[in-house]
């Protein structure tokens, strides 16, 4: 039996049935989407810190919005390509656009991944040092480690009492991972000779919990080295780390500081919400942490900024006067701040490295300072994530949704593409529709990026 | 609501449209360029917003009467967005008073033991 209505309109409703599916459809997409939008206006009008403006390349962001709007025209030619039957200009444009989608999809994770490579460092007092882990990362490091002790945990029954299978909860082999330079050959209490691995953690962890026993101690055969992340660990003091699955090091801290490549400073967490005064906030940012770690040096470049900022008539409330009179670019590249560096790396013997890797493009090529942040200095620290700001949680909800969207509506235009081509000889009108209800979608996805571009972009 | 037809465009109509399918995009990329102008000439974020969300106002209009076919359906749209309009003020007249929650401000606060 065929399905009525796929070409001609419902006479009741003046439509076709995919047309008012898609229409239906497309309504809940702007309830989702301006729910979203919502959330983002509330976010920023109730923030309690300052929001994060102009953060993301906008040249990266102009230039898909161009891509965008190329794949809405492309997708209309393709359409109409059907509509006077012309199938090669058909698949030629449907082509064009699915690459530039896949054009699209590349810059996007190509942005995702700069956020996820920079980080910030909110200090005790407020301030914030902005750059990028330098090496390996931020490793918390212990060496002379003699002894590791594995916790076994009782498998607990969940609902209606069943014992989930292939659920091993206690120590797993993770931390071997993070070893260095060492054998993991142990002594277990008996005296015997094991060398661990991930079947043998397996094996006793899981005898253990069958006999109850709680932890199963080793020592090493040599003092064994570890650098461990800190998203490893629960907990860590001189002598012992505890990991979240329950594996405790015993051994000594040998270094906990965070190195950081500075690319900016930002001060305006150190001024105390509520505070009017210009000349007082002046005065506590410049015994902020952030200098002490920097070195005096690039506070004498913050002061000189000072001056300079301090001849437009600003005030505490105007929010884009404090991001420029509080926030600093670190750059040694800065013709001024280079003849400065020369004396810091004298007096505050930073280390300085030449950092290609940048997440912001306006600082790509440029060398920033290096410096080591105590952790007891470190309030909070983050990539540029959800957990850093509301901002990030909103940029990512968004952004990715409309990254799944693009992604969804390329699938289903490649569909089309690859697999509906006999229907050009059949039915090329049901064709037309099918491709006139897919480009609907996709213009949809294009204008929520036309919003996203300014709001989140330009903003 | 408009009626779909399933006449097939002449040679004419067909390069007719699709010369205005590609200025109608090079259009939208003015706009789009035109925010960028602004974000890089004016230093207020203000002015950003303003003028960018009036230039965002304008593509999605465009977007949807010209290369979504609404442009028929104008009466329709802007009942919507009447509606739509009226249920945000009211959200942030809600969201307003929640803040001015004047049992709040007036309580009597509680004696200390």
């Amino acid at each position: 039996m065929d399905i009525p209505f796929t070409v001609k309109a419902r006479p009741d409703t003046g439509f076709w049935n995919a047309k008012i599916a898609v229409w239906l459809f497309l309504a809940s997409e702007v309830m989702l989407f301006g729910g979203l939008f919502s959330a983002y206006i509330f976010l920023r009008l109730a923030s309690d810190t300052p929001w994060p403006t102009h953060v993301l390349d906008v040249q990266m962001g102009f230039l898909n919005t161009l891509i965008l709007i190329l794949s809405s025209i492309t997708v209309l030619q393709a359409w109409l390509s059907l509509k006077m039957r012309k199938f090669r200009r058909y698949q030629l444009f449907m082509a064009a656009t699915l690459i530039l989608s896949v054009i699209f999809m590349i810059i996007k994770i190509n942005e995702y991944g700069t956020k996820f490579r920079h980080y910030g460092v909110r200090l005790q007092d407020g301030s914030v040092l902005e750059g990028h882990l330098p090496g390996e990362g931020y490793k918390i490091k212990f060496s002379d480690v003699k002894s590791v002790t594995l916790a076994s945990r009782p498998n607990e029954k969940g609902l209606f009492n069943i014992t989930m299978p292939f659920i091993n909860p206690g120590s797993d082999a993770n931390f071997l991972g993070y070893m260095i330079d060492s054998k993991p050959e142990f002594k277990d209490a008996t005296g015997k000779a094991v060398v661990l691995d991930k079947g043998e953690i397996g094996k006793v962890v899981s005898e253990a919990r069958s006999k109850k026993q709680a932890e199963i101690k080793y020592t090493s055969v040599a003092p064994l080295k570890f650098a461990i992340p800190p998203a490893a660990l629960l907990s860590y003091d001189g002598t012992k780390a505890s990991f979240r699955d329950g594996t405790v090091l015993e051994g000594k801290l040998e270094d906990d500081t965070l190195r950081l490549e500075v690319d900016k400073v930002d001060l305006r967490q150190a001024i105390p919400s509520g505070e009017k005064s210009l000349a007082r906030a002046y005065d506590l940012v410049e015994k902020a942490d952030a200098w002490r770690i920097l070195g005096g040096d690039w506070k004498s470049e913050f002061l000189k900024l000072k001056e300079e900022k301090s001849k437009a008539a600003g005030t505490l409330e105007d929010t884009d006067f404090v991001r420029d009179a509080f926030t600093m670019p670190i750059s040694l590249h800065h013709a001024s701040t280079a003849a400065v560096l020369s004396d810091a790396k004298v007096s505050s013997k930073a280390e300085v490295k030449e950092h290609t890797e940048s997440a912001a493009p306006a600082h790509e090529g440029h060398a920033h300072p290096e410096v080591a942040i105590q952790k007891k200095d470190i309030a909070f620290y983050s990539n540029f994530t959800p957990k850093y700001h509301n901002y990030y949680a909103i940029y990512f909800a968004m952004t990715s949704l409309h990254g799944l969207h693009i992604i969804g509506g390329a699938l289903v235009l490649a569909y089309f593409l690859f697999f509906n081509g006999g229907m050009f000889k059949t039915d090329p009108e049901h064709l037309a529709n099918r491709v006139e209800v897919g480009g609907l979608f996709w213009h949809f996805v294009d204008i929520v990026w036309m919003i996203v571009f300014p709001v989140l972009y330009l903003f | 609501m408009s009626e779909e037809t399933t006449t097939q465009p002449s040679a004419a109509d067909f390069s007719k449209q699709s010369r205005q399918i590609w200025l109608g995009g090079f259009g939208l990329m003015a706009g789009s360029a035109l925010s960028f102008a602004i974000y890089n000439l004016f230093s207020s974020t203000t002015s950003h917003i303003v003028l960018g969300l009036m230039i965002a106002a304008s593509q999605v209009s465009f977007q949807l009467f010209v290369f979504m076919h609404l442009k028929n359906e104008r009466g329709l749209v802007y009942k919507f967005l009447v509606f739509t309009a009226f249920f945000t003020f009211a959200l942030f007249f809600l969201t307003n008073l929640a803040h001015s929650n004047p049992l709040v401000s007036k309580a009597i606060p509680l004696p200390v033991k």
